[in-house]
């Protein structure tokens, strides 16, 4: 049947592929994969490098194509001001963290009631939270599953109320960009990141507010305006600020994030609002 | 990855490319697709392969890799072929394609019924291998492959009667 279909097939046309291009992209992948497990929070860049790999199908670097006409920063109400505090728990470190998956767990099946939770970095079921050494940052990637979707949110919460600096262990990839732990307000937005995949445009979008407590929420979407069929957020974040803690949930529609040609176009799994809530539950932040 | 393994990789790509580029055409019937699914494929071989080499059937892993390609691809929306959720009881005879050919009939398949036959009969994979490449157990491969063949082989025989 191997002939058969050999010879149905006939001879094949000289190929596309370039191998220098898939080792190219190969590597590129494996950095970013190390950086993304080098910090809970993929960094900013990094994640428009893997929007731009996985929605152009073919390798570009974040420097290939800057069209800066297509890149908007919305800022929206005015959260200037003090923030709220958060509540202070009198427990241990791994109480802490069982009390970060819980309320993790908690807020992601009541936004999406039936979704699959799993570890995102071993795919074992359920939420995961793990903390660094010196017991300041805690943070998790977990995969939510439908059954027409798949996404992946980053979550991270750092004790005290000061900006999170990025470390990694290893060292930045020529040509990116020191990535962003950390928005404060809309005004920090990159605004000169590559944000083109390919013919398609991404947007960036970002709204201001205080929450019911007095915390600062910044929200960020990433969108592909003219992607085939409909305009389609590939990502979403959330960072709310209080004076002793801060908050970061980040969510990627991408069924295997950064995989060219695995992107799920389906929409976030969550909404804005849904995304709001989960971050400014007091539940998820560790204050000092 | 270091440098010797990436020549291996450059090597086993080489030695490998055009049966990749066949079998993804046996999917899809476009060759730009089809490239696209071995570009796809090999940037993943590329991240894993250390753990490809360590697999008992390189080939068959790599193979793997391109289905659930395929199978991916399809699911974007623009695509216009469409999903097929459960596969029906009953087969339903296939007419043959007014210009048809064997490809024509191929492509008339169910996708993961025609991925059973991709993976059994041009990959020359085992049914555990192919089984366990879409996520069944053997006997549904088993079952799928049998209801595929028979559906062709009414309009095979009607073509082959055609063209003689």
């Amino acid at each position: 049947m191997r002939d058969i279909l050999d010879e149905a097939i006939g001879a094949s046309p000289t190929s596309t592929v370039d191998i220098d291009r898939v080792v190219a992209a190969g590597r590129r992948r494996a950095r970013l994969r190390r950086l993304a497990l080098a910090s809970p929070v993929v960094p900013a860049a990094a994640a428009v490098a893997l929007a731009v790999t996985t929605l152009g199908g073919s390798p570009t670097t974040p420097t290939d194509s800057i069209p800066t006409d297509s890149i908007q920063a919305q800022p929206g109400t005015d959260a200037s001001g003090t923030p709220g505090a958060a509540p202070v728990y009198d427990e241990t470190p791994e109480q802490t963290r069982q009390r970060l998956e819980t309320a993790l767990t908690d807020g992601l099946t009541a936004a999406v009631p039936g979704v699959a939770l799993t570890n995102g970095r071993t795919g074992q079921p359920g939420v995961v939270v793990s903390v660094s050494d010196d017991l300041r940052h805690f943070g998790s990637n977990t995969v939510l599953t439908t059954a027409g979707s798949e996404n992946e949110m980053f979550f991270a919460s750092w004790r005290g109320g000061r900006t999170p600096e990025y470390q990694t262990s290893t060292p930045l990839p020529a040509g990116l960009r020191l990535p962003l732990t950390w928005i404060d307000s809309c005004s920090q937005v990159p605004m000169n990141d590559a944000l083109a995949a390919g013919e398609y445009r991404l947007v960036t979008e970002c709204e201001e507010s205080v929450g019911a407590e007095g915390q600062r929420i910044v929200v960020t979407s990433e969108t592909c305006v003219d992607c085939p069929g409909q305009p389609t957020t590939l990502r979403r974040d959330a960072y709310v600020a209080w004076t002793n803690a801060r908050v970061h949930v980040g969510i990627v529609n991408a069924a295997k994030a950064g995989e060219p040609g695995t992107t799920s176009l389906a929409p976030l799994l969550l909404t804005k609002e849904q995304l709001v809530t989960i971050a400014s539950d007091p539940e998820l932040t560790v204050a000092d | 990855m270091k440098a010797h393994e990436e020549a291996e990789f450059r090597q086993y790509v080489a030695a490998r490319m055009d049966r990749l580029r066949r079998t993804a055409f046996l999917y899809c019937r476009d060759w730009h697709t089809a490239d696209d699914l071995v570009g796809t494929t090999l940037v993943k071989l590329y991240e894993h392969w250390r753990r490809a080499q360590q697999a008992e059937n390189l080939d068959a892993y790599v193979h793997g890799i391109l289905a659930h390609a395929w199978l991916d691809e399809r699911r974007r929306p623009w695509r216009r072929e469409q999903a097929v959720e459960d596969f029906p009881e009953q087969v339903e005879p296939i007419a043959p394609p007014p210009d048809g050919d064997l490809l024509a009939l191929l492509a008339s398949l169910p996708p993961r019924r025609r991925a059973c036959l991709v993976l059994r009969f041009y990959c020359d994979l085992s049914v555990e291998q192919t089984a366990e490449i879409l996520g069944v157990s053997p006997g549904t491969v088993k079952s799928q492959t049998a209801r595929a063949l028979e559906a062709l082989r009414g309009p095979a025989a009607e073509l082959y009667d055609r063209s003689n």
